[in-house]
């Protein structure tokens, strides 16, 4: 029986006041608003900018039932630098440590992009970074295809440490779908949506714009009920948030998975179990 | 999700016979256990368990040595009668999805799913719920395959075994093979990998990488295949049909009529050899062999023999095949053709190379080496010296 959390990439755009927040309703206020919708939510912006510890506290204070994924940071999976990179890992451990706190740090993103090849300079990096993260709960995400190969499987199985399954456009350069489960503790499952068009040579928001039909989210569920098997908790986070298309089509996910029918209306997503 | 022109599905239970005695029986998912045959001096491991999987038993393993690795070992006889229950079972689910199957037994089934989208949606979406059906209906995890060919497919699984699922594009064969594992590649077998190894070869890429002459140097003949193979190149087809309805026949219409028995056993023997070469390669073995006899009064006799393990070897073959010529040949009369089907094919046991016992490997690296010089210089190279005395 596992316990499975449904979310979004990201909570703060103002693009969704109005689909998903009220008119009306202050940026700060935004997490407060979500937590009533998600149990869980994937911290985009630590990516971007690293986090401080008194952030994350009062982001935690302010939505005390959220579950919290955390990306980490670009510069311990984009923008590596040898001679610095511990003291980054050991920033960025500092600052998610009141959320491992409070038992409230679902897992670490480490997100890694396409120049991330399967080398043994990268590979010995990655062992590194994983031991200095150890204490985390940890998800990887490989945007290189060279990392899906049994070698990388058995050593994440080694190291309890989920591979990120990703739902994708199916183009060139985009890695294989892959859903294997990796460590009997954690599943992350990242739906990004399939606007082929779009995902190459376009703005980001245009990469994630996409709505999942009912259709295609039934073949999702059949994917995500394969992880529940043996492992305690399963994360989904969906990235396809423009236009608030991600938080429609979590909702509509949750009813799926809880048997309802799927409907319209926003409503509260709370844990389930599968 | 666009259509990838990955049109190939297979589908993997691992350590199948292990798996469906903890399908059967659900209190021995955590206990280490393997299925295997007892009674001779060197048993040895059929299948392990997840759990004996994990503490280091394996395939072909001496039952012996399983035992000394985990003292609690549990060892249950093959349950023929569930394997094969469970066999059907999946046949049934994939035949919902596919006209197009090749059932290969003890877990193995490829679809093809060409046409099948605006029935079904994406392939990878029939590979899930299929693989969703196999554990609602028999509690049985699968690994799952989408690819534009058997071979990479079967690679697909074998990557995420013992469960999981991967889809790879039409055009990224090559790319999603360079760093698989050698062991993971049909055909490199134990002692194959062993020589890559020295060479410094571990990985799928490493192979494909290879040119033409160090391939020959390296490899022989045979290497250019197993490139070919590593760079993801497959045309083979779905062999339809069940396994144990699919034939290797031969069939020899002499010159002139004969009468003379060693004329006969001279046919019956080359007909046995080429058939067991067929069937050896495609991975088969069978357990029955029939042989028909046409007269020249135009009447006809057959007969046939079965065992209840599996014949395999030329030696094994040609000799059951003449006690079934000598049955057959009833009649005094001239014979015009001969005719000789292996049938009730089955997959061959995993290749135990160095866990077999003496004789049987003797047999196994006589006939390996047999198979090779017919591979590299046609099938006539060697043979019986019946069929040559009485050619």
């Amino acid at each position: 029986m596992s316990t499975v959390l449904i979310g979004t990439s990201g909570y703060s755009y103002t693009e969704w006041i109005g689909p998903v927040y009220a008119q009306g309703t202050r940026r700060e206020d935004f997490l407060a608003h979500y937590a009533q919708l998600f149990p869980t939510v994937e911290l985009n912006f630590s990516y971007y900018r690293m986090p401080e510890a008194t952030q994350l506290a009062a982001m935690h204070k302010s939505a005390p039932s959220l579950q919290f994924s955390i990306k980490a940071h670009q510069s311990l999976t984009h923008t590596i630098d040898p001679a610095s990179w511990r003291e980054q890992a050991l920033l960025f451990s500092h600052a998610i440590e009141p959320l491992a706190h409070n038992q409230v740090l679902s897992a670490v993103l480490l997100q890694f992009p396409y120049s991330f090849h399967y080398e043994i300079a990268e590979r010995k990096y990655l062992d590194s970074l994983l031991k200095a993260l150890a204490p985390f709960p940890l998800a990887i995400e490989f945007r290189n295809s060279s990392w899906y190969n049994n070698r990388t499987l058995d050593s994440l199985r080694q190291r309890n440490i989920a591979l990120a399954s990703l739902d994708m456009p199916s183009v060139k350069g985009n890695p294989p779908m892959m859903d294997v489960k990796t460590s009997n503790s954690l599943a992350y499952i990242r739906l990004h949506g399939r606007n082929e068009e779009t995902w190459w040579g376009s703005d980001r928001a245009s990469r994630y714009d996409y709505l999942y039909s009912a259709k295609e989210l039934a073949s999702l569920l059949g994917r995500i009920q394969s992880f529940t098997t043996h492992t305690q908790k399963v994360l989904i986070y969906f990235n396809n948030h423009r236009r608030g298309q991600a938080v429609a089509n979590a909702l509509m996910l949750y009813q799926l998975a809880v048997g309802g029918k799927v409907c319209d209306l926003p409503g509260q997503a709370s844990s389930i179990s599968m | 999700m666009r259509p990838s022109g990955a049109s190939i599905i297979h589908i993997n239970v691992t350590d199948f016979a292990a798996a469906v005695a903890v399908a059967k029986n659900p209190s021995l998912a955590d206990t280490p256990f393997v299925v295997a045959m007892e009674g001779s001096a060197r048993t040895v491991v059929l299948t392990p368990s997840r759990r004996a999987w994990e503490e280091g038993v394996r395939t072909g393993m001496p039952l012996r040595l399983a035992k000394q690795r985990i003292p609690s070992l549990q060892v249950l006889p093959w349950d023929r009668q569930s394997t094969a229950k469970a066999d059907a079972a999946i046949t049934t689910i994939a035949q919902a999805y596919s006209p197009s199957i090749q059932c290969d037994r003890g877990g193995h089934i490829y679809l093809d799913m060409q046409g099948t989208t605006r029935l079904f949606g994406p392939v990878v979406d029939s590979a899930v719920h299929i693989r969703g059906e196999i554990k609602e209906k028999l509690n049985l995890d699968a690994s799952v395959a989408v690819a534009s060919n058997k071979l990479v497919a079967k690679v697909g699984t074998r990557t995420t075994r013992p469960a999981g699922l991967i889809q790879v594009r039409e055009g990224d064969e090559a790319s999603f093979l360079a760093w698989q594992d050698v062991s993971l590649l049909s055909g490199v077998g134990v002692a194959t990998a062993r020589l890559l190894s020295v060479a410094g070869i571990t990985t799928i890429g490493q192979i494909a990488a290879l040119k033409d002459d160090q391939v020959l140097a390296f490899l022989g003949k045979r290497g250019l295949a197993l490139r070919d193979a590593a760079r993801g190149l497959d045309s083979s087809p779905l062999q339809t049909g069940l396994p144990e309805k699919r034939l290797v026949q031969r069939k020899i219409r002499f010159a002139a009529p004969i009468l003379e028995m060693d004329a006969l056993h001279a046919a019956v023997v080359a007909a046995g050899e080429d058939a067991a070469l067929a069937m050896r390669s495609a991975g088969l073995g069978c357990a029955k062999i029939q042989i028909a006899l046409l007269y020249s009064d135009g009447r006809r006799t057959e007969a046939s023999l079965r065992t209840k393990g599996q014949w395999v070897y030329d030696h094994e073959i040609t000799l059951v095949a003449w006690k079934v010529a000598q049955l057959a040949a009833s009649r005094r009369v001239h014979v015009l053709s001969c005719s000789l089907s292996l049938a009730e094919l089955s997959p061959l046991a995993p290749t135990l190379d160095l866990f077999l016992p003496d004789a049987q490997h003797r047999s196994d690296s006589l006939q390996q080496a047999v198979d090779r010089m017919r591979h590299k210089f046609g099938p006539g190279i060697l043979t019986h010296a019946t069929t040559i005395a009485h050619a």
